[in-house]
C-alpha cells in the first residue's frame, strides 16, 4: 500500500498501523470471530499461509489468555518475523510431512480450527488467478483434512468469481454448514469474502490425501445460491466503514465512539509494521535503488548518439574521398587537354 | 493471418495462448480457455476442458496427426488431431502449479516439455523417457514465459530477470542472467535470425535485447502506452505483434519503425518549406530561397540576415530594422524605423515587436499595398508573441508567457484584448509558451490551443468580443510527452506532435494513443513535419547546424483496439444513443450504443463512476468522478462532437470529501441538476448554469447510514443505496434542495452495490448477491447471485442483474442464467433500443436477452 491517496484515508489500514497489526486483515478475522465465536474454547489452531502474520497475531491475542494452554501453529513457505508463543513452521502445505509436524506439535491431537488467509500472487489473467486461488483452497483443504478434528472449523479467504460456486459445493460435502462471511473491514467493492465451514464431518470411508487436488463437480451453472447456508456480514454496521473516507485528524487508536477530543492528534505517516521479508524482485529493486538501470538507459542514449555521429563522420570522409578522386580526374583531364 | 484482423481479440487470444499460426488446421481454431464464448461462433470444432483444468500450452504433431496440450497441473494430454479425442494422459512428477510452458520436438518420442512454475522452478521434462523431471533452479519468482531459439531457452520471471539456459545441458544453471525490468515483465519473444530478444510487461515498454552465445545486453527501450504487455509474438520477419492486458493488439513493423536519416545541407541556421520552395538561412547569415528542395536552382538570395521565423506557408527573416517576408506568391523587403525584437508569421500575416515595445500586425497579401493593420502597446512590456492564427476576422495570438490575445481585424486599430482571465490562462498554459493555435473549421468561431505544459483546449470567439473556454484536455498520466508542439491533421484525425527526451512523439488526440515515436537526438527548436505520401511524413530538423531529413511512416504501428481503456472498465452508463465507460487509468470513453468509441478523454486518474443524460436532441451531459475527489461535467452537441470533436468540460474538486463514488444527472421540469455522492458520506447538488458549476446544497448522511454508494433518479425522486444497507429516497426541489422522504433499513446487512428505479419501483443489488425490489416500502427478493451484484437493468417486463460471479440472472422463480463473456464484470447498463452492455476488462453488448 502506498503512502498517499486512498490508503492514507482507508480507516482499517490506519487502525492496523496504529495498533501494530501487521496487516489490516487482522480486523477481518476479529470481526468474523465476533460474529460466529469461532475462536471460543479453541486450544489448538493452525494458521496456513500465515505471513506476514496478522491472523497469527489475532490468534495469539485471543487464545493466549490466562489459564489456557492454547497452541498456535503458523505455516508458510516464506519466512516470517516471530510472534511470541506462536510455533512457526516454514514448510509446504501440500506435503504430508508438514501435516505430521503440526500434529506432533499438538502432541498427537488434531486441531480445533484451521484458518487460511492466503491468496496467490495475482497475475491479472483472470482465469489463471481464479484457478490458482481454487488450487490454494483445495491444497489448504487437503492439509486441513489431515489435521482437523471432527466437528472442527475451517476458514479460508475466497474470491467470489465465475466458478467459486463449485468450491462451495465441494466444501458442503465435508462440512455440515458452509457460510460466506464478509467482514465490514473488507471492501464491498471487492469480490473477497471468507468461506466459513463449520462442523467437519467427512463422508464415511473418506481417507485424507494430499495428491487429490481437483474439484469433484465441474459444472458451475447447475449450482444455485442455495448451496451456501448464508451470506453473513460480520462486524458492527455502525462501526468503522471501509468504504468511507474519514478525516485525517481523527484519532483512530481507540474503538469508534470513545474518542477523547483532547487526544485528537494529526495523522502522521507511520512505517508499515512488517514489510515483506523476501520478495522475488528484491535483487532487481536493490539494483534500481543503486541507479544501475538509469545508468544503462543513459548509456543506451549515448550509444545511439555516438552511432549517429559515426555515420555522419563516415559520410563526410566518403564525400571528401570522392572529391579528391574528382580533382585527380580533373587534373588528369586538364593534363590530357594540355598534351 | 490477415483475415483475422477483423477479430483483434481472437488474434490476441491465439497469441496469448501461445498457439502458433500453423495450428489453425483445416479451418479449425483451438482456443485455450473454457469461457471464451466470444470465439465460439468462429469455431467449427470446439472442445471444452472441464474446470479447473488450465491449459498452458499446446502443439500439433503433424506427422503423427496428434495435438498435445499441457496444463497448469503439469499434465500432458495427447489427442487425435482429427476429432480432438483424448488418447492418453501423462502426469509429470512435479506438484507446484505451472503458469507457462514450452513444447519442443515434433513427435511423441522426441517431445521435450518445459514448465515454468509459480515458485520459479524451470521444469525440464521428457515424458517419453521418465516421469521425474529435471528441476532447473535459478529464478526466484514465478516464471511468466519460456521461448527457445532451438539450442537455448530464454525465460522471464517475476524476479525481473531474463535468463538464458542450455537445452542440452540439463544439469546446468542459467548461462546468463540479466536485469533491466523494474516492474513485472510478462512477455518474451526471440528473433532467431537477428539474435534479438523482445520483452515487456507492466512498464508498458518494449525492451529489445541482443544476445550471443554467452550473454544478453540491452539494445533499446521503446515506450508503447497500450497498457500492460501480455504477449509478444513475431508474426514474420519484420512484424511484431504485441497484446495488452485488455485484449488490444499492436502490430509493429520493425523496418518502418527505424527510419533512415539523410542530411540535406550543412551549415544551416534555420529553414522553411513554403509550398515547393526551400528557404534556408545559413550560418554565414545568408538567406537563400531554392526553387525546390533538391536545391538545384536559387530564386532569391540576400546576405546579412540573422533571424528567421516560419509557418507552414510563409517565412519572415530579419536583421535590425530590415525585414524580408516570403509568402507563396512573393518576396517582400521592408525597412522599418525601429529595430525588430521578434516576428512571427501565418499565411500572409506578420506580427512583429519592435524595440520600442510596440506590437504591429501587417498583411502582405498584396505586396504593393502592404499596410499596418494594427499597432498597439501591450500592458505587459515583456510580452513576446509566439504563435497566431485567424479565426474568421479575429486574429488570436499566444505568447511565450502563456497568454492569449485577440483582436478584430475589421475594427479600428490600436486595440487588442487579453482573451482570458489570468487564472484561466494559468490553468491552460501554466505560464509557459503557447505552442500552437489552430482554427477548427472555416466559418466557425472555434479554435484549439496547445500549451507547452501538455494541455490542449477548445475555445470559442463569442459574439461581442470575448473568448470562452469550452474544454481543456491533457495527456494521460502514462503518456510520454514533455513538449507538445504542434497539431497535425492526418486521416481525419487530429494528431499532436511533440518531444519526449530524445524522441519525436506523435499522439492521436481522439483515441489518446501514441501513433509514432522515433529517436531524433532531441532538443530541436527548428523542425518541420510535412506529408510526403498518405502514410509517410518528412521530419526535417536542424542538428549541429546540419539540415537532416527523416522519413517517418505512421503505418509502422497499427493498433487493433477493443476498448479505449488501458485498464479494466470500472463503471458505465448508457442512453439511447451512447455508452459511456470509465476506467481507473483515467480515461472516459464516449461510444455509440454498440460500444464503438467516438472520443476518448483523459479526465483524471482513478475514475470510479459515470452517468450520461440526453437532454433533447441538442444537448448531452456526461458526468464522471473518482478517487481524486474531482467531479467532471461534459456537455456536448451530438453533431459538434461527431464532426469536430467539440465538447464543453468543467471540473469541480472537493479534496476534503474523499472519493466521488456516485454521480447522477437529474432533470426537474426544464432545470438540470448534477448530484455527486462522496466517500465522506456527503451528497452535493450542483446546478448547471453554463458557467462554472454552482453548488446548491450539501447534505451529510448520518454516520450510521454509511455512504451513498449508488444513486438513481426517477421523476423528482432521488434514490440512494448506502454502504450501511439503507435505502433512502429524497425529493428534489426546483431550488436544488433535497428532502428525505423515505428511509428503509434492509435486513440484508451487506451494503447496497447497485440501484436502479423504474416506474416507481426501486431495484437493489447487494454485496451478498441478493437482488431486491422495493415497492411501497415493501422489500421482496427477486433472485440471488453468489457474489456482489454490480448492475441491474429493468427492461419492460423483466429484471436483469449481473454479479462478479459472471452470471446474468433474468426474472425470478426461477431466474434464467447466462454466463458473461467479460471475466470480471463491473457494471451492466441499458444502451440503445434495448441492448445490455456488460463492462469489465472489455465491453460485451447483448442485443436480445
Amino acid at each position: 500500500m502506498g503512502k498517499t491517496s486512498r490508503d492514507k484515508r482507508d480507516i482499517y489500514y490506519r487502525l492496523a498501523k496504529e495498533n501494530k497489526w501487521r496487516a489490516r486483515s487482522a480486523f477481518k478475522l476479529m470481526q468474523i470471530d465476533d460474529e460466529f465465536g469461532i475462536l471460543k474454547d479453541v486450544t489448538r489452531a493452525v494458521d496456513l499461509c500465515a505471513a506476514p502474520g496478522s491472523w497469527s497475531q489475532v490468534l495469539a491475542k485471543r487464545l493466549f489468555v490466562e489459564g489456557s494452554d492454547a497452541k498456535v501453529v503458523a505455516i508458510d513457505l516464506q519466512p516470517m518475523a516471530p510472534i511470541p508463543g506462536v510455533i512457526q513452521l516454514q514448510g509446504d502445505i501440500t506435503s504430508v510431512d508438514t501435516a505430521n509436524q503440526v500434529i506432533e506439535h499438538f502432541s498427537g491431537e488434531k486441531s480445533d480450527i484451521v484458518i487460511c488467509d492466503g491468496a496467490p500472487d495475482v497475475t491479472g489473467i483472470h482465469s489463471l488467478d481464479e484457478f490458482m486461488q481454487a488450487e490454494l483452497i483445495l491444497a489448504a483443504f487437503n492439509i486441513t483434512s489431515h489435521v482437523l478434528k471432527t466437528k472442527g472449523t475451517f476458514l479460508a479467504k475466497i474470491f467470489r468469481s465465475r466458478n467459486s460456486s463449485l468450491l462451495y459445493a465441494q466444501m458442503k460435502k465435508y462440512f455440515k454448514k458452509v457460510y460466506l462471511a464478509k467482514p465490514r473491514s473488507s471492501r464491498q467493492s471487492s469480490c473477497e469474502a471468507f468461506i466459513l465451514c463449520l462442523d467437519y464431518s467427512p463422508p464415511e470411508g473418506f481417507v485424507p490425501t494430499m495428491s487429490k487436488s481437483s474439484l469433484e463437480l465441474t459444472d458451475a451453472s447447475g449450482v444455485t445460491a442455495d448451496v451456501i447456508d448464508g451470506f453473513v456480514t460480520c462486524g458492527d454496521l455502525s462501526g468503522w466503514d471501509s468504504e468511507k473516507s474519514y478525516p485525517l485528524d481523527i484519532d483512530v487508536s481507540f474503538q469508534k465512539g470513545i474518542v477523547d477530543e483532547d487526544q485528537k492528534n494529526r495523522y502522521e505517516f507511520k512505517d508499515v509494521v512488517q514489510p515483506p521479508t523476501d520478495p522475488a524482485y528484491k535483487e532487481a529493486l536493490e539494483m534500481k535503488k543503486k541507479g544501475v538501470f538509469s545508468k544503462v538507459s543513459a548509456d543506451l542514449t549515448k550509444e545511439l548518439k555516438a552511432e549517429r555521429k559515426r555515420g555522419r563522420e563516415q559520410r563526410k570522409a566518403k564525400e571528401e574521398e570522392e572529391r579528391a578522386v574528382d580533382s585527380v580526374a580533373e587534373k588528369l583531364e586538364a593534363a590530357q587537354i594540355e598534351k | 493471418m490477415d483475415e483475422l484482423d477483423n477479430y483483434p481479440l481472437l488474434l490476441d487470444h491465439l497469441i496469448q495462448s501461445e498457439i502458433s499460426e500453423n495450428l489453425l488446421l483445416d479451418g479449425k481454431i483451438i482456443t485455450c480457455a473454457k469461457f471464451d464464448q466470444k470465439y465460439a461462433k468462429n469455431a467449427e470444432n470446439r472442445l471444452e476442458e472441464e474446470f479447473p483444468e488450465h491449459i498452458i500450452g499446446c502443439k500439433a504433431l503433424e506427422s503423427e496427426k496428434k495435438v498435445i496440450s499441457v496444463t497448469s497441473r503439469n499434465t500432458l494430454t495427447i489427442r487425435a488431431s482429427s476429432s480432438l479425442e483424448i488418447e492418453s494422459k501423462i502426469q509429470c512428477d512435479y506438484f507446484a502449479t505451472s503458469i507457462c510452458s514450452l513444447i519442443i520436438g515434433e513427435s511423441l518420442e522426441t517431445c521435450h516439455i518445459f514448465f515454468g512454475s509459480v515458485i520459479g522452478d524451470l521444469i525440464d521434462w521428457k515424458p517419453s523417457e521418465q516421469r521425474k523431471p529435471v528441476m532447473r533452479k535459478g529464478h526466484k519468482g514465478m516464471i511468466f514465459s519460456i521461448v527457445t531459439d532451438s539450442t537455448r531457452l530464454f525465460t522471464i520471471s517475476d524476479d525481473r530477470t531474463i535468463r538464458m539456459w542450455s537445452i542440452s545441458d540439463r544439469e546446468s544453471g542459467p548461462i546468463h542472467t540479466v536485469f533491466g525490468h523494474t516492474a513485472r515483465p510478462f512477455a518474451i519473444s526471440v528473433d532467431i535470425a537477428s539474435k534479438l530478444i523482445y520483452t515487456g510487461g507492466i512498464e508498458q515498454t518494449l525492451f529489445c535485447w541482443k544476445y550471443d552465445d554467452s550473454s544478453i545486453t540491452l539494445n533499446q527501450k521503446t515506450p508503447l502506452s497500450i497498457g500492460t504487455i501480455r504477449k509478444i509474438s513475431q508474426l514474420d520477419k519484420s512484424t511484431l505483434a504485441i497484446t495488452s492486458q485488455n485484449g488490444d493488439l499492436l502490430k509493429i513493423n520493425l523496418e518502418l519503425g527505424k527510419p533512415e536519416l539523410s542530411a540535406l545541407k550543412d551549415h544551416v541556421m534555420n529553414f522553411a518549406f513554403i509550398h515547393d520552395r526551400l528557404v534556408i538561412l545559413t550560418e554565414e547569415c545568408e538567406l537563400i530561397v531554392y526553387e525546390t528542395y533538391q536545391m538545384d536552382r536559387i530564386v532569391f538570395r540576400c546576405s546579412r540576415m540573422k533571424h528567421m521565423m516560419s509557418s507552414d506557408d510563409s517565412a519572415v527573416v530579419w536583421h535590425q530594422n530590415t525585414l524580408i517576408v516570403i509568402t507563396e506568391f512573393s518576396v517582400h523587403r521592408l525597412k522599418l524605423s525601429m529595430n525588430v525584437i521578434t516576428t512571427i508569421c501565418y499565411q500572409t500575416y506578420v506580427i512583429l515587436k519592435t524595440i520600442d515595445g510596440l506590437i504591429q500586425i501587417y498583411n502582405f497579401y498584396e505586396p504593393e499595398h502592404v499596410r499596418c493593420l494594427k499597432r498597439f502597446r501591450p500592458k505587459n512590456p515583456s510580452m513576446l508573441p509566439a504563435v497566431f492564427t485567424l479565426v474568421g476576422d479575429i486574429l488570436v495570438f499566444g505568447t511565450t508567457h502563456g497568454e492569449l490575445f485577440h483582436t478584430d481585424l475589421t475594427d479600428e486599430p490600436e486595440d487588442s484584448e487579453l482573451s482570458l482571465s489570468r487564472r484561466d490562462s494559468y490553468e491552460l498554459f501554466g505560464g509557459k509558451e503557447v505552442t500552437c493555435i489552430r482554427p477548427i473549421a472555416k466559418k466557425c468561431p472555434l479554435f484549439m490551443a496547445l500549451g507547452k505544459t501538455g494541455i490542449w483546449s477548445t475555445l470559442k470567439c463569442v459574439d461581442g468580443g470575448g473568448i470562452e473556454i469550452l474544454n481543456s484536455r491533457s495527456f494521460s498520466a502514462s503518456s510520454q510527452m514533455a513538449w507538445p508542439s504542434k497539431f497535425i491533421e492526418w486521416n481525419d484525425e487530429l494528431l499532436i506532435a511533440g518531444f519526449y527526451g530524445t524522441s519525436l512523439i506523435i499522439w492521436n488526440s481522439t483515441t489518446g494513443l501514441p501513433v509514432f515515436d522515433v529517436y531524433c537526438g532531441g532538443g530541436h527548436r527548428i523542425w518541420k513535419l510535412n506529408h510526403s505520401t498518405h502514410t509517410t511524413f518528412n521530419f526535417d530538423f536542424i542538428r549541429d547546424s546540419e539540415l537532416c531529413r527523416q522519413k517517418i511512416d505512421f503505418s509502422a504501428k497499427q493498433y487493433l483496439i477493443s476498448t479505449a481503456h488501458s485498464s479494466p472498465i470500472v463503471a458505465a452508463s448508457g442512453s439511447q444513443n451512447y455508452l459511456v465507460t470509465v476506467s481507473l487509468d483515467g480515461h472516459l470513453s464516449i461510444a455509440n450504443s454498440q460500444g464503438k468509441p467516438i472520443v476518448t478523454i483523459f479526465v483524471g486518474e482513478n475514475l470510479l463512476c459515470t452517468d450520461i443524460f440526453e437532454h433533447g436532441e441538442e444537448e448531452v451531459f456526461v458526468l464522471a468522478g473518482g478517487g481524486k475527489s474531482k467531479l467532471s461535467v461534459i456537455r456536448f452537441n451530438p453533431k459538434e462532437l461527431q464532426n469536430h470533436n467539440v465538447f464543453w468540460m468543467r471540473h469541480v474538486a472537493r479534496p476534503d470529501e474523499g472519493r466521488v463514488v456516485a454521480v447522477k444527472t437529474c432533470k426537474l421540469r426544464s432545470k438540470i441538476f448534477f448530484i455527486a455522492s462522496y466517500s465522506s458520506g456527503v451528497i452535493e447538488v450542483f446546478r448547471c448554469t453554463g458557467k462554472p458549476l454552482e453548488s446548491m446544497v450539501t447534505l451529510e448522511l448520518d454516520d450510521s447510514l454509511g455512504i451513498g454508494s449508488k444513486m438513481d433518479y426517477d421523476e423528482g425522486k432521488l434514490v440512494v443505496g448506502t454502504s450501511g444497507s439503507y435505502l433512502l429516497n429524497y425529493k428534489l426541489k426546483k431550488t436544488g434542495k433535497i428532502g428525505e422522504t423515505k428511509r428503509i433499513k434492509l435486513a440484508d446487512r451487506s451494503g447496497v452495490t447497485s440501484v436502479t428505479c423504474s416506474h416507481g419501483i426501486t431495484y437493489l443489488g447487494c454485496d451478498s448477491g441478493h437482488v431486491y425490489q422495493e415497492n411501497d416500502s415493501e422489500i421482496t427478493r427477486i433472485h440471488s447471485h453468489l457474489s456482489t451484484v454490480v448492475g441491474i437493468v429493468a427492461s419492460e417486463d423483466r429484471i436483469h442483474s449481473v454479479s462478479l460471479d459472471c452470471a446474468i440472472l433474468t426474472g425470478s422463480s426461477p431466474a434464467s442464467r447466462q454466463s458473461t463473456i467479460v471475466d470480471m464484470p463491473n457494471a451492466m447498463v441499458k444502451t440503445g433500443e434495448g441492448s445490455l452492455a456488460v463492462v469489465g476488462d472489455q465491453i460485451q453488448i447483448i442485443n436480445n436477452l
